[in-house]
């Protein structure tokens, strides 16, 4: 360092402000510089005596008043908090019954000819509930029968639009299947994500029981994509109800193989190549440091072979917060460790960025 | 000793002991904080006040992403800058209170002592700084935050931060030294008034 930036650096040697090596170095030019060795004597020797003015006691009387508003605004707090448990407990319930009586109805009101579709509609996992020998009839004859019946009775149930003469025999069926209105504000419930209820306003939080469910409604190949988003959320809970998560892989595996298309992961696939991309050294990291911004010291995102970012990671001097993506951009895990110890901290919120609003060069929260 | 940030995490959840715990390490440098950037006692205790009822209301949406100390004083600096607008705006008159620093308290008995001449002459070299050397000052003298922290609660680069600093500690030393007060005469008086 020259002359002028040892000088710059007293005043933060003045404040014990240096690392103990960039201290050393700025005492050892003092020792040699007298302009400097005088300049810190006088910072020192201000700081010293202007530190014979105490702290001034604050007067004892708003104490109270504080200590009482605290706890106001925590029993506030744990009373919304016990709402929620209890709406939670109560979604639990009301989610494995819904997807029951879904399915029941479901394959109630299948006929013989639709065996196919009742198979993709249980998936792999074939969920017992119902046993396919029960809706299936003897003979032919009488199947057309309970089918228009379920057909005539579902209107009113479902508040749907009306059975149309020229519908086709799958639209009739779908309108005999259990109104999905009703299953549709349990159906995030059933996520059992230790993250919900963390409110941040963000997107990934809170979307994750629809998009959860669309992952699993994206596994059926059979119903036409019109009436793909009626099954949906039926299939969902009963994906749910009944777990079999490999199962329920190996369909979406199936269902995305047949149409081409590329499903959206699960979770635990989208961790899992992370970890694996990662113990294979195929993860490109760029890292950026912030060192005048205790707040937001450094930031990381490492990037999938495809370019893709799968991982951001940033460290505050309390806490460092990773973040891993999927593929598809949707975020897939996340946690806060202390920075100093490096255990993972539970306590810690935070809100999760979008994927596609991470920039590493972006004003640090110092900047802002 | 469990961290500041620990500690508003703990009050999220409910706790209240946390954040009495957070007043008690917080409330007096705070309001020390404000009274000499106001000069005015009364007003301090309403600022100071005010500022932890504001971290009582905002606790549920906290998030530890800065330092609890840091945001603490940027809630405190903002109440003050705030206050004096709305002051400004109603004043007719020139305020007399301004000033009127701590030191128009009633004597204490620690006054008595050799230090009770040097504390008004401090009070008073600090009273005439600039208010933006002021607060840089006691920042970091009385707050304890560091020159990256007074920056993110002052809203200026470090480098002015600095800047602030070397001018305050100049202007202090030129008007103690014109005072008669000189570093050896302040660790007497320092260690006397211990």
């Amino acid at each position: 360092m020259t002359h002028d930036e040892l000088r710059e650096r007293l005043l933060e040697l003045a404040f014990g402000e240096l690392t103990p090596r960039e201290a050393r170095e700025v005492e050892e030019h003092a020792g040699s510089c007298e302009a400097c060795r005088a300049e810190l004597a006088r910072l020192r020797g201000t700081r010293q005596v202007m530190a014979a003015l105490p702290v001034e006691p604050a007067p004892e009387r708003g104490e109270g008043i504080l200590l009482a508003a605290a706890r106001e605004a925590a029993e506030k707090r744990k009373e919304r908090s016990r709402v929620s448990r209890w709406l939670w407990r109560g979604a639990l319930v009301a989610v494995p019954v819904a997807a029951v009586i879904a399915v029941s109805l479901r394959i109630a009101g299948l006929s013989p000819r639709e065996q196919a579709d009742r198979d993709a509609l249980l998936g792999e996992s074939r969920i017992s509930l119902a046993p396919p020998e029960v809706a299936e009839p003897p003979a032919a004859a009488p199947e057309p029968a309970p089918a228009k019946k379920k057909s005539e009775a579902a209107p009113p149930a479902s508040a749907g639009p009306p059975a149309r003469e020229e519908r086709s025999r799958s639209e009739q069926r779908f309108a005999t299947a259990p109104p999905p209105a009703p299953a549709e504000p349990a159906h995030p419930s059933p996520i059992p994500s230790p993250l919900r209820g963390e409110g941040q306003g963000e997107g990934p939080a809170q979307r994750e029981g629809a998009e959860r469910a669309d992952r699993f409604a994206a596994a059926p190949a059979a119903p036409p994509p019109s009436s793909a988003a009626d099954v949906a959320p039926s299939r969902a809970l009963a994906k749910k109800a009944a777990p079999a998560p490999s199962a329920a892989r190996r369909a979406d595996g199936e269902a995305g193989a047949a149409a081409g298309a590329v499903a959206a992961p699960q979770e635990p696939d989208a961790l899992a190549r992370y970890e694996a991309l990662r113990r294979e050294g195929r993860l490109r990291v760029e890292t950026r440091e912030f060192p005048g911004c205790p707040s937001e010291s450094w930031r990381r995102i490492e990037r999938d072979p495809e370019g893709r970012i799968v991982s951001y990671a940033w460290r505050s001097e309390w806490y460092r917060i990773e973040v891993v993506y999927g593929p598809d951009g949707r975020w897939v895990d996340k946690h806060a460790f202390d920075a100093r110890t490096g255990a993972p901290d539970p306590l810690v919120k935070f809100a999760v960025p979008r994927r596609e609003a991470l920039d590493l060069d972006a004003p640090t929260v110092c900047d802002r | 000793m469990e961290s500041d940030e620990r500690l508003m995490l703990r009050f999220q959840k409910g706790e209240v002991r946390a954040f009495e715990e957070l007043v008690r390490r917080h409330r007096n440098p705070v309001f020390s904080f404000l009274l000499r950037l106001t000069g005015d006692r009364g007003r301090a205790e309403d600022l100071c006040q005010e500022t932890f009822l504001r971290v009582v209301r905002a606790a549920e949406g906290w998030e530890p992403r800065a330092l609890f100390r840091t945001w603490l004083y940027a809630v405190a600096r903002n109440q003050a800058q705030d206050e004096a607008r709305r002051r400004a705006f109603r004043r007719t008159e020139p305020d007399a209170d301004a000033g009127a620093a701590g030191a128009s308290e009633a004597p204490g008995p620690e006054e008595a002592a050799a230090g009770a001449l040097l504390r008004p002459k401090l009070e008073a070299a600090l009273a005439a700084l600039p208010e933006e050397q002021r607060e840089v000052f006691l920042l970091r003298e009385h707050a304890g935050l560091r020159f990256p922290e007074i920056a993110e609660v002052t809203g200026v680069p470090e480098n002015t931060v600095k800047s602030r600093m070397r001018y305050a500690l100049e202007a202090l030393r030129e008007r103690l030294e014109a005072m008669g007060v000189t570093p050896e005469a302040g660790g007497a008086a320092r260690s006397a008034s211990r």
